[in-house]
C-alpha cells in the first residue's frame, strides 16, 4: 500500500466528475499520516459534505496538490480502484463524515456542513442512512456535540419516507445516558412537531432526574399538544 | 442595569453540575465557549432594561439568521460583570429591531482568561431557549408589529416566515 505525504501540501482539491471540492488545511493535516486507500475513501467522505447530492457512479477523480513550488496530481484513482471504496460499508463511511464533522463549529440557524451531508446520504440511500445513523449514535462512541446535531437534523429533515423511522429513533434518545443527547433528541421532536411523540415525551418528563431538561422536556410537550389541540379542530 | 442577554447560544453547552456529572461545582463546560465568539476581543451583548424584553431581544438577533432555528440565550448579572471589572461600552447595535439596538453593549478588553471567567458569571443566570416553531411566530409577529425593519431581516429567512 503506498504512502502519500502530504504534509509539506498547502492545497488540496478534489474533482469528482467535473465537480471541484476543496479539501480543507485542517483535513489535510489529519491525512498526513494516512495511507493512500484510505486516503480516497476519506476524499470521497469529505466531497459528500461540499457537494448537494454525489453519486457513487464515479468516473474520474483526480487529486491535486500543491505546495509553494509545485502542483501535480498525485492521486488519479482508476475505475478499478473506485469499485473497491464502493465495499466501504454505509456506516463506515458515515462514521467518516461524523470524525470530520469534528472540526466544524456548530450553529443553530445556518446548516452545516455537516447536516448537509446528512442531507445527501438520506437522499442517496434513504432508510439506510438513518439505520447507518442510528449505529453510530447507538455505538457510543460519538462525540456529543456531533450525536447532537445528528438528533437535531433528525427532526428537521424534510422526508416523509423516513419520518416514522426519524421519529423512532428521536424518542429512543429521550432515554440516553447523555444529557446532551436527551436535550437534543426533544430538539429534534420539536422540530418534527408530530403529536404522537406526546406519550413519549410525558414519559420522559415523569422519568427525567434533572430540572433542566425536565423543563426543556416540558416546553417541548407543551408545543406539542397545542399541535395536537390544532389538528383536532 | 441589572441583566445582561447574550443571544444565539446553544443552551446544552451550558449545562453544569449536577447535569454534567464530571464538572465540579461552579465550573463551565468548554464547549460552552463556542457560544462566546469575539470579535475584535469584544462581545456581544444587550441590556434586559424590562424582562418582558427579553424575548423581543431574542427575535431581534433570531431576524439576522438564515433559518427560523431554536434560539437560546442567557440572561445574567450585569452588576456581576462589572464588579469582575469586566469593560461595558454602549455600542449601537445591528440587529433589524431598532429598539434592541439601543439597548446594546460591547464588553471589551477581553483576554482568553478573562472569557473564561465571564463564561461562569454567565452561567450562574439563567439560560433558556425559544422553540423553532415559536421564533417563527415571533419573527411574524415582529414584523406585523412593526418591530423588525423588512429592510433588514435576513432576505432567506424572510422568505421562510
Amino acid at each position: 500500500m503506498s504512502q502519500i505525504d502530504l504534509g509539506a501540501m498547502t492545497e488540496l482539491r478534489v474533482n469528482l466528475n467535473d465537480l471541484i471540492c476543496p479539501i480543507s488545511p485542517g483535513v489535510l493535516r489529519k491525512w498526513s499520516r494516512f495511507d493512500r486507500e484510505t486516503i480516497e475513501t476519506t476524499l470521497l467522505g469529505e466531497c459528500v459534505l461540499h457537494l448537494p447530492v454525489v453519486r457513487w457512479s464515479v468516473s474520474r477523480v483526480n487529486v491535486e496538490t500543491r505546495n509553494a513550488e509545485t502542483r501535480s496530481t498525485i492521486v488519479t484513482p482508476n475505475v478499478t480502484e473506485l469499485e473497491s471504496t464502493r465495499t466501504v460499508t454505509l456506516v463506515q463511511r458515515l462514521s467518516l463524515v461524523f470524525e470530520l464533522a469534528l472540526e466544524e463549529e456548530f450553529e443553530d440557524g445556518t446548516d452545516s456542513n455537516f447536516s448537509r451531508a446528512l442531507d445527501a446520504f438520506s437522499q442517496i440511500y434513504g432508510n439506510a442512512a438513518i439505520s447507518a445513523l442510528e449505529n453510530i449514535l447507538d455505538s457510543g462512541q460519538t462525540n456529543s456535540e456531533v450525536a447532537g446535531e445528528a438528533l437535531r437534523w433528525l427532526g428537521k429533515v424534510q422526508d416523509d419516507q423516513s419520518k416514522i423511522y426519524r421519529l423512532t429513533i428521536l424518542r429512543k434518545s429521550l432515554k440516553s445516558s447523555s444529557v446532551r443527547q436527551r436535550y437534543a433528541a426533544a430538539l429534534g421532536l420539536a422540530a418534527m412537531d408530530d403529536p404522537s411523540a406526546i406519550p413519549f415525551l410525558s414519559d420522559a418528563v415523569e422519568n427525567e432526574e434533572h430540572d433542566k431538561i425536565r423543563k426543556h422536556f416540558q416546553l417541548v410537550l407543551e408545543q406539542l399538544q397545542q399541535t395536537g389541540q390544532c389538528h383536532n379542530y | 442595569m441589572p441583566q445582561l442577554l447574550r443571544a444565539d447560544i446553544r443552551p446544552d453547552r451550558w449545562f453544569i453540575h449536577p447535569e454534567v456529572s464530571w464538572l465540579a461545582p461552579g465550573e463551565v463546560q468548554a464547549d460552552a465557549l463556542r457560544d462566546l465568539r469575539t470579535m475584535d476581543n469584544t462581545l456581544s451583548v444587550f441590556e434586559v432594561d424590562d424582562l418582558a424584553n427579553v424575548e423581543r431581544i431574542a427575535i431581534a438577533v433570531a431576524s439576522g439568521r438564515m433559518k427560523p432555528d431554536v434560539m437560546g440565550y442567557a440572561v445574567f448579572d450585569a452588576n456581576a460583570v462589572t464588579a469582575g471589572g469586566f469593560k461595558l461600552r454602549r455600542v449601537h447595535g445591528k440587529t433589524a429591531d431598532s429598539v434592541v439596538n439601543a439597548l446594546h453593549y460591547d464588553i471589551q478588553f477581553l483576554t482568553g482568561g478573562r472569557l473564561n471567567q465571564l463564561a461562569g458569571v454567565m452561567a450562574q443566570g439563567k439560560v433558556d431557549q425559544i422553540l423553532p416553531k415559536r421564533v417563527k411566530e415571533l419573527l411574524r409577529d415582529g414584523l406585523a408589529a412593526g418591530h423588525l425593519d423588512r429592510e433588514e431581516v435576513n432576505q432567506k429567512l424572510l422568505s421562510q416566515l
